[in-house]
């Protein structure tokens, strides 16, 4: 298990824009990762004033977060630092049910090719088991 | 053994459904990075349908022999064929 601070060791993103507080399972072709959806997360302030919603594409960011811990994490140390992760494609992705406060969401990322130009992954969000989202995310790599 | 007109047929279809192009236009000689609007990396969702099919790995130097419908089905036979003798000897 790696807990937030491991997880900023391996990808660059930070508050208030990382999405992922930790990952529960990683190998080489898949891994989960747990955010609890907290009341005060500054988006609720505008999604929406009167009903709070997570925005699908804030949980589509923690999918892709935590698609960047699955694909960084196999990369040296000392090269991470030297490359980023960037949206290419959204190949797919549905919004089944909302997420609410409260909510903890457990985000499972699967591996489906990578190569040296870019990722491409598959993922699913859940709440208490039902699958809250899903996507196939297409990541391009390039050079800082 | 796969037969070769049906091979054929079920690449052009995995081509046409990963890249959302019009099977008639998947023919002998175009090329589907110049002509059909794919880039480079939209490429690897075209790997992934014909590795999934196939249940074969293909590694990516082999992209650049994979530009046409003819070079997709010389690579995929290629790698079936390597994949049977592994599993056979």
């Amino acid at each position: 298990m790696l807990d937030t601070n491991q997880i900023k060791n391996i990808i660059p993103h930070r508050e208030p824009f990382l999405f992922i507080d930790k990952i529960l399972n990683i190998d080489n072709k898949c891994v989960v990762a747990l955010k609890k959806v907290k009341k005060d997360e500054s988006y609720f302030k505008g999604h929406f004033p009167d009903k709070k919603i997570m925005p699908g594409v804030i949980i589509m960011e923690a999918m892709a977060q935590a698609a960047a811990v699955l694909i960084l994490s196999q990369i040296p140390h000392q090269e991470r630092k030297n490359q980023l992760f960037v949206f290419n494609k959204i190949v797919q992705a549905s919004f089944k049910q909302p997420v609410n406060p409260g909510d903890e969401l457990k985000l499972t990322v699967e591996l489906i090719k990578l190569i040296s130009k870019g990722a491409f992954v598959s993922a699913k969000a859940e709440v208490k088991e039902r699958i809250v989202a899903t996507a196939e995310l297409l990541f391009g790599r390039i050079s800082r | 053994m796969i037969k070769d007109k049906e091979l054929r047929e079920k690449i052009r279809q995995l081509i046409a459904e990963s890249m959302h192009i019009k099977i008639e236009k998947i023919t002998e000689g175009v090329s589907i990075t110049q002509e059909l609007g794919v880039d480079s990396l939209d490429i690897i969702q075209m790997l992934a349908a014909v590795e999934k099919q196939y249940h074969i790995e293909i590694p990516e130097e082999e992209l650049p022999n994979m530009e046409n419908l003819e070079g997709v089905i010389k690579v995929v036979k290629r790698y079936s064929e390597k994949k049977k003798q592994a599993t056979e000897s």
